[in-house]
């Protein structure tokens, strides 16, 4: 037998004064301590984004190279001798030797090879003089092949990819793209959706059969089809569509079109309006439906009564009444724009090679590495990307839970996932 | 509703053929010949001459003008819309059980530039492989979501609805092609296990239901996740929503068994939102195959038009922009139809 009990009400929450904006935020927190870790995943994520800079302990898109002990000082070297005998050499040269601490660079070597002796010579530049003199015995390294594929470890804590670039550095650079994406498509597909909503809903007659019927067709492509038609589309290196994108970033953009330490920002900024425009389809269909109810109120009525132009009514008055929906459609569709974003990356469509992408890094190349044993380059990437949406939907939730307490927990219409399936 | 369904579907063909020529003009609008695309510097005029005229790629795109009084309606299809829509259209006589010719459209969608490979010929190739994934998909989303949706709506506040609630955002929110990465990349390190297409190609249902079950498991199984915990939330707020209801109270007040109470008087009105779900899920899981056929390495519907998209093959795209149309409107009409069939009070004008 169900039994239905009232929600107990909280004795000390009526009892005490209004506690402070601290004491209430830990208290909610408390309650609902999957919405807190869901904040807390959006707040750190976001927050590595905005300070890649500082926090990414490599530049994502730089090799990082190998340093390890290839072999033995057979004999000692005083400091201005110029050969270096090796034994148990394991490996050729790369380009930096390191003897003890000291770093001399290996392309100034001449080396030949004697069984499992390397004899080097040194042909002295400037910078690379042998300093101090060297015990015989003591370990030889070789630093310079490309650090590829290491697995995790205390110097890479997610291990390096294919191109020896620090996993963890592109995932935090990743998170930058990501909030930069969701940020710039959902400004556009709201503002453009709200637009286009209000006018449909509030013209009514045909600028609404124009507009609805040409929502309809681009509602029937599935949307991460339509998505890579319209980057096609508009990003393609010769359309007009893309010389205006490129025109109106100039001016933001400083050398090679690098904008807030991210190249090749035009492209990024194509897939941002291609998201947009997919978004802006959703948000004009939901925000035309509530214009049809608004405007039979009273007021729309006696502004229309006094004269009141249409531009005006629909800036004035529904325009504001609407604009509290334009905002939770944004936040329902900005976890929906970075998944699209990591979705059509994934394809290889969108954000550019080697830009730190999420979904680039869960791309073909990487997974033939997983599948060869090497899992984290894909791995990490795609943890960020799903502990993002993670969040964003538990703090849905528990949003949906605080504003409506008769919903005994999380039964909304399904955690903000909108009309993308990915 | 007679007249509702048939007002939607008179719309249809006109949906069908703007979806198509939006798609061809947007895809025109970019600068560059499709000759030009594909051939590049390796042909010199004449052979792109000679290629724009076997794809009739000089004819103007739109009817310039329309004379219905000329029979075959040349100057209907002396365009190159016009020509693949009449390439569609065409009555052809087919055989049908010996003597019998009926006359069919001729269904050609032309073909693409890249490998002259028919459209119809590839697509019917690769549309079971699809539908199947879809199918089992649905099955799986069904089967995941409502049973336990159901439990947790009868049992709220139990540690089972706290581990089911957590369990399907969490299915909600990790993408598919990133579980379906782990998948093929645990799956091969820990159990050795490679997806079976990796191997062999699709083995259809009838030659070996085994095998193929093997090869449609995994892939559909992960793309179920996603739908399944949408599924699931809604089942649980409308079944719990439902169990308010004076009408239930009513039953539990006679001393039925919960049994009864849950299976008869809930459920059934408890679905009406989720099969609608479920219907509008299967137009929108088609993306979702999009990416799960690329990890899997199923050759569907879904890898072909995003190839076709990234290489440019506006009469592939063309094509499907026109059946994806004609399964937007059939689904959105079925979920419409279902929807008034188990709730008698909605009404279509």
């Amino acid at each position: 037998m169900v039994k239905e009990v009232a929600a107990p009400i909280d004795v000390q929450e009526a009892a005490t004064p209004r506690p402070g904006r601290w004491r209430r935020g830990a208290f909610l927190a408390r309650q609902h301590p999957l919405g807190a870790f869901g904040l807390l995943c959006i707040l750190v994520l976001f927050g590595a984004g905005v300070l890649a800079d500082v926090v990414a302990p490599y530049n994502p898109t730089e090799e990082s190279r190998l340093t390890r002990q290839v072999g033995i000082l057979a004999e000692a070297v005083s400091a201005d001798d110029n050969v270096f005998t090796i034994d148990q050499a394991e490996t050729g040269p790369g380009s930096t030797i390191l003897i003890g601490e000291e770093k001399v660079r290996l392309s100034d070597f001449i080396h030949s090879e004697v069984g499992d002796t390397l004899v080097i010579e040194v042909v002295r530049g400037e910078d690379d003089t042998v300093a101090v003199p060297h015990e015989s015995g003591e370990g030889f390294e070789l630093r310079g092949a490309v650090d590829q594929l290491s697995p995790p470890s205390l110097s890479h804590p997610f291990g390096t990819d294919r191109s020896g670039w620090d996993v963890l550095s592109r995932t935090i650079w990743g998170a930058r793209i990501s909030l930069l994406i969701g940020l710039v498509s959902v400004s556009v597909g709201i503002s453009l959706g709200a637009f286009f909503g209000v006018l449909s809903g509030y013209m009514g007659g045909i600028v609404d059969s124009i507009v609805q019927r040409f929502v309809d067709m681009l509602l029937a492509f599935p949307a991460l089809v339509l998505l890579l038609a319209i980057i096609t589309v508009i990003g393609d290196e010769d359309s007009s569509a893309r010389k205006a994108i490129d025109d109106l970033l100039s001016p933001i953009l400083t050398g090679q079109g690098t904008f807030w330490g991210i190249p090749a920002f035009v492209d990024i900024f194509v897939v941002s309006i291609g998201i947009g425009v997919a978004v802006a389809v959703g948000t004009a269909r939901i925000i035309r439906g509530a214009v049809l109810s608004l405007k039979e109120n009273v007021y729309i009525e006696a502004a229309r009564s006094i004269g009141a132009s249409s531009p005006r009514i629909m800036w004035v008055h529904i325009f504001p009444n609407v604009a509290a929906l334009v905002v939770v459609l944004g936040s329902i569709f900005l976890p929906i724009a970075i998944l699209a974003e990591s979705a059509i990356s994934f394809l290889g469509v969108g954000v550019p090679y080697p830009t730190p992408s999420w979904g680039a890094d869960l791309s073909e190349q990487n997974r033939e590495n997983a599948l060869q044993g090497d899992w984290w380059p894909a791995f990490f990437p795609g943890l960020a990307l799903s502990l993002i949406v993670l969040g964003f939907n538990m703090v849905g939730d528990a949003f949906r839970d605080i504003s409506d307490p008769r919903l005994r927990g999380g039964q909304g219409s399904g955690g903000g996932r909108g009309g993308v399936s990915l | 509703m007679r007249e509702y369904i048939l007002r939607r579907l008179i719309l249809l063909p006109f949906m069908m053929l703007g979806v198509s020529l939006l798609t061809l003009l947007a895809f025109r609008v970019i600068p560059g010949d499709v000759v030009d695309i594909h051939c590049g510097f390796q042909c010199d005029e004449d052979t792109k001459r000679i290629l724009r005229d076997e794809f009739g790629l000089d004819d103007p795109l739109l009817p310039t003008s329309l004379d219905f009084t000329d029979p075959p309606f040349v100057s209907l299809h002396q365009s190159q819309y016009g020509d693949w829509v009449w390439d569609i259209v065409k009555p052809e006589l087919h055989t049908i059980a010996g003597p019998i010719e009926v006359p069919l459209p001729k269904l050609d969608l032309g073909k693409s530039f890249r490998g002259r490979l028919e459209v119809t010929t590839e697509l019917g190739r690769r549309m079971p492989i699809t539908v199947e994934l879809m199918i089992m998909t649905l099955i799986f989303t069904a089967v995941l979501g409502v049973p336990t949706g159901i439990l947790s709506a009868i049992r709220p506040g139990t540690i089972y609805d706290a581990v089911a609630r957590f369990s399907t955002i969490v299915w909600l929110s990790v993408p598919g092609f990133y579980v379906g990465t782990l998948v093929v990349i645990f799956g091969s390190k820990w159990f050795g296990w490679t997806p079976p297409q990796f191997g062999t190609g699709y083995t259809p249902f009838i030659d070996d239901p085994l095998i193929n079950l093997e090869q449609f498991m995994i892939p559909s199984l992960v793309l179920a996740l996603g739908s399944a915990g949408l599924v699931m939330r809604l089942t649980r707020s409308s079944m719990l929503e439902v169990m308010r209801n004076d009408y239930i109270r009513t039953a539990w007040s006679k001393g039925l068994r919960e049994r009864s109470v849950v299976w008869r008087h809930a459920l059934k009105n408890a679905l009406i939102p989720v099969v609608t779900v479920l219907g509008l899920e299967a137009g929108g899981l088609l993306g979702g195959a999009v990416l799960i056929e690329t990890i899997f390495a199923l050759n569907g519907v879904g890898v072909y038009v995003v190839q076709a998209v990234i290489s440019r093959e506006f009469l592939v795209v063309q094509s499907m922009a026109f059946l994806f149309a004609f399964v937007y409107v059939l689904t959105n009409l079925t979920v419409d139809v279902v929807y008034a069939w188990l709730d008698p009070r909605i009404r279509y004008a």
